[in-house]
C-alpha cells in the first residue's frame, strides 16, 4: 500500500511544484480573476501536456523492454525516438507552410516509429536474438543516422526561410505555450496505449520467461509484437510532434519503476506512467526556475539526468 | 463640408494592415501598451511610438551587442514568462513568422490583437515593415519620416568607382547569400556580395571554395578587425588589412539599422580604397 502511495505522492508534489512555480504569484492568481484565467489558459494546459508527455513516454518504454526482454531497450536507446523527430522535422520541412502540417507532422512521426520499431523488433527476434551489446550498438548507429539525418534537413530547410520558420518554431522551446489541445491529444494517446496495453501486461510477464516457454504458456509473439508495437510507435511519435525530444524518460522510469514494484508488467504498466510524468514535470519546473532568468527545454535536463544513469547502468550491468 | 469631415473621420481611422499570415490587423484606437517578440520590432516600435507606448521587449533589445537603442525603461521581456506579458495585458502584441506559432495563438485566445511580420530580407521589406506597424499603431507620418531618412542615408552613399566585392563569415562558418538581408546592404553600400551566386539564403560554404572566392573585402562581425579570426584563410585576409568590422546589431537588424548598417559597410571600405576605388593591398 505504501509502495502504491509513494508514486502517488511524488505525482501530487510534482504537480503541485509544476502549477505553484510561474511567473505569477499564486497570490496573485488566486486574488485576480484575470490571472486566474491566465492560469487555466496558459499554466494549466502546458502542465497536462508535460504530465500527459512524461506518462505516455513511460508506458512507451515499459512496453519496449519487456517486447525485446531488454532493460536497456528504450526507444530512445534503440534510436526510435531520434527518427520519429527526425521524420518530424522532415514532415515539418515539406509541410510547414500548410494547414495540412497539423495531420501531416505527427501521422509521418508515428509511421516513422512504428516502422522502425517493428523492424527492430523483427532484428531483436532473429539475427540478434539474445545479443545485448547488437541490440544497443544498432541502436547506437540508428541513433547517429537520424540525428545526422535531422541535422542536414534543418541546415539544408534554413537556407530558405518560408520552409525554415515553421521548422525553427518547432525547435525552439519545447512546450511554450501548449494549450488543452495539445493536452488533449496526448491524453488521447496515452489513454489508448493504457487501455490498450494493460490486457497484455500478463502475456509480457510470461515472454520475461523465454520465448519458448511463453509459446507454450499459450502466447501469440506475433499478434503480441504487432500490437505492442503500434503502440510503442503511437506514443513515441506522438509525443516527438507535440513536444519533440525527451531523452531517457522511456529509459531509466521503468528501470526504477520496476527496482521499487518489482518485474510484473501490469504493475508496472499502471505506474509507470506515474514517475514518467512525475519526472518530466520536475525536469520542466528545473528548467524554468533553476537558471532564471534563463529557461532550459525539459530534453536538455533529462538528457542531462539521464545519460548518467544509462551510464551507470551499463557499468553496473558489465556491458561496458 | 459633409464630404471633407468624412474625408477627415477616414484619414483619422488607421487602415486594416496586412500581416504575414494573411489576416488584416486593424485597431480602432492607438495602442498604449505594446509587446514586441523579435528584437526588429522593438527596435522599429521604440522609433515609432518610444519608450512610453511599449510594454515588453525581448532580452535581446536590452544586449549592446544586438542594439544599441535605450530600452532601460522597459523592465518586462517577453522571452522569458508568457503568463507575465499577458498579465501585463497588452493591446498589441507585434511577433515575427519565426516566432511560436502557439504562442501567437495564445494571444489570439486572450483576444489580444497580434500582428506577424513577415518578410525582411530586403531593405524594401523592412521599410513596408515599418510604414505596417506605423499604420497599426497609428503613427503613419513618424513611420514616413524614418523611412525617408533611411533612404536619405542610402542615397547619400556615393558608389566606389569599381564594386568592390565582400564576404561576411557569420558564426559557425555561415555565409549569407543569394535573398539576404546582409546582400541588400551590400548593394545599398555600393558593394557586391561574392556569395551572392554561390549560395541561396544562409548556408555553410566549402572552405575551398571559399577560397576560390577572392572577396575584395571581409567583413567580420564586431567592433573592430583586431579578433583573429579560427579559420587560417579568413585569418591572412585578416592579417593583409582586408577586413571590416560591422557591429553585430547590424547585421543582425531588421530595423532602420538597416541604413546605418550600410552606411557603417560604406564608409569602412572606402577608407580601404586606393583613388582607383581599387582595395588598397
Amino acid at each position: 500500500m505504501t509502495k502504491t502511495l509513494f508514486p502517488l505522492g511524488a505525482l501530487a508534489i510534482a504537480l503541485a511544484l509544476a502549477l505553484a512555480l510561474g511567473g505569477l504569484p499564486l497570490s496573485e492568481i488566486l486574488s485576480h480573476p484575470d490571472q486566474t484565467m491566465i492560469f487555466l489558459h496558459v499554466r494549466l494546459p502546458r502542465v497536462l501536456t508535460v504530465a500527459f508527455a512524461g506518462a505516455a513516454l513511460a508506458i512507451g518504454g515499459v512496453l519496449t523492454q519487456g517486447l525485446f526482454r531488454n532493460d536497456l531497450a528504450a526507444p530512445s536507446t534503440l534510436g526510435v525516438s531520434t527518427a520519429a523527430h527526425f521524420a518530424a522535422i522532415c514532415a515539418l520541412a515539406v509541410f510547414g507552410g500548410m494547414w495540412l502540417h497539423w495531420l501531416a507532422v505527427p501521422t509521418i512521426a508515428v509511421a516513422t516509429a512504428i516502422l522502425l520499431t517493428a523492424l527492430l523488433a523483427t532484428a531483436s527476434g532473429g539475427f540478434i536474438r539474445g545479443h545485448t551489446g547488437t541490440l544497443l550498438l544498432l541502436g547506437l548507429a540508428i541513433n547517429a543516422l537520424f540525428g545526422a539525418a535531422a541535422a542536414f534537413v534543418t541546415a539544408y530547410t534554413t537556407t530558405d526561410p518560408t520552409r525554415a520558420l515553421p521548422l525553427l518554431s518547432y525547435l525552439s522551446g519545447q512546450f511554450t505555450a501548449k494549450g488543452f489541445e495539445h493536452a488533449g491529444l496526448l491524453f488521447i494517446v496515452f489513454g489508448f496505449a493504457m487501455v490498450c496495453t494493460l490486457p497484455a501486461g500478463k502475456s509480457l510477464d510470461r515472454l520475461a520467461l523465454g520465448e519458448d516457454i511463453a509459446q507454450n504458456l499459450g502466447i501469440d509473439r506475433r499478434n503480441l509484437t504487432t500490437r505492442l508495437t503500434l503502440i510503442v510507435g503511437l506514443v513515441d511519435g506522438a509525443v516527438a510532434a507535440f513536444a519533440g525530444m525527451l531523452p531517457f524518460v522511456s529509459l531509466i522510469v521503468p528501470i526504477a519503476a520496476r527496482r521499487l514494484h518489482g518485474p510484473h508488467h501490469r504493475t508496472l504498466l499502471l505506474l509507470a506512467p506515474v514517475y514518467g510524468a512525475t519526472l518530466v514535470l520536475l525536469a520542466d519546473a528545473a528548467g524554468r526556475y533553476l537558471f532564471l532568468p534563463a529557461s532550459i527545454d525539459v530534453g536538455i535536463i533529462t538528457g542531462l539526468v539521464g545519460a548518467p544513469v544509462f551510464l551507470a547502468i551499463l557499468l553496473r550491468r558489465g556491458v561496458a | 463640408m459633409l464630404l471633407f469631415s468624412l474625408w477627415i473621420t477616414l484619414l483619422a481611422t488607421a487602415a486594416p494592415v496586412e500581416d504575414a499570415r494573411g489576416l488584416l490587423v486593424k485597431l480602432a484606437e492607438p495602442p498604449k501598451r505594446i509587446a514586441s517578440y523579435s528584437v526588429g520590432s522593438d527596435e522599429i516600435l521604440l522609433d515609432l511610438v518610444g519608450p512610453e507606448r511599449l510594454i515588453a521587449v525581448t532580452s535581446l533589445a536590452h544586449d549592446r551587442r544586438y542594439s544599441d537603442r535605450d530600452f532601460s525603461k522597459i523592465k518586462l521581456k517577453t522571452d522569458t514568462d508568457l503568463e507575465l506579458v499577458i498579465a501585463a495585458k497588452p493591446d498589441l502584441v507585434v511577433l515575427a513568422t519565426f516566432n511560436r506559432r502557439e504562442v501567437v495563438k495564445k494571444f489570439s485566445d486572450f483576444n489580444i490583437p497580434t500582428f506577424v511580420m513577415g518578410d525582411f530580407t530586403s531593405i524594401a521589406a523592412v521599410e513596408k515593415n515599418i510604414v505596417d506597424i506605423g499604420k497599426l499603431v497609428h503613427a503613419q507620418d513618424r513611420a514616413k519620416a524614418l523611412v525617408a531618412t533611411m533612404e536619405e542615408k542610402i542615397r547619400a552613399l556615393v558608389p566606389p568607382k569599381q564594386t568592390p566585392t565582400l564576404l561576411l563569415v557569420a558564426d559557425g562558418g555561415f555565409v549569407p547569400g543569394k535573398g539576404t538581408l546582409f546582400t541588400a546592404i551590400a548593394i545599398a553600400a555600393g558593394c557586391q556580395n561574392i556569395a551572392e551566386n554561390l549560395v541561396d539564403g544562409f548556408n555553410r560554404v566549402d572552405r575551398e571554395r571559399l577560397a576560390q572566392l577572392k572577396p575584395d573585402f571581409l567583413v567580420l562581425p564586431g567592433e573592430d578587425t583586431s579578433r583573429p579570426v579560427a579559420d587560417p584563410l579568413l585569418e591572412k585576409m585578416r592579417l593583409a588589412g582586408r577586413a571590416v568590422a560591422i557591429p553585430e546589431r547590424y547585421l543582425s537588424s531588421i530595423s532602420t539599422s538597416v541604413a546605418d548598417a550600410a552606411v557603417a559597410l560604406h564608409s569602412q571600405i572606402t577608407a580601404k580604397l586606393d583613388t582607383q576605388g581599387k582595395a588598397i593591398k
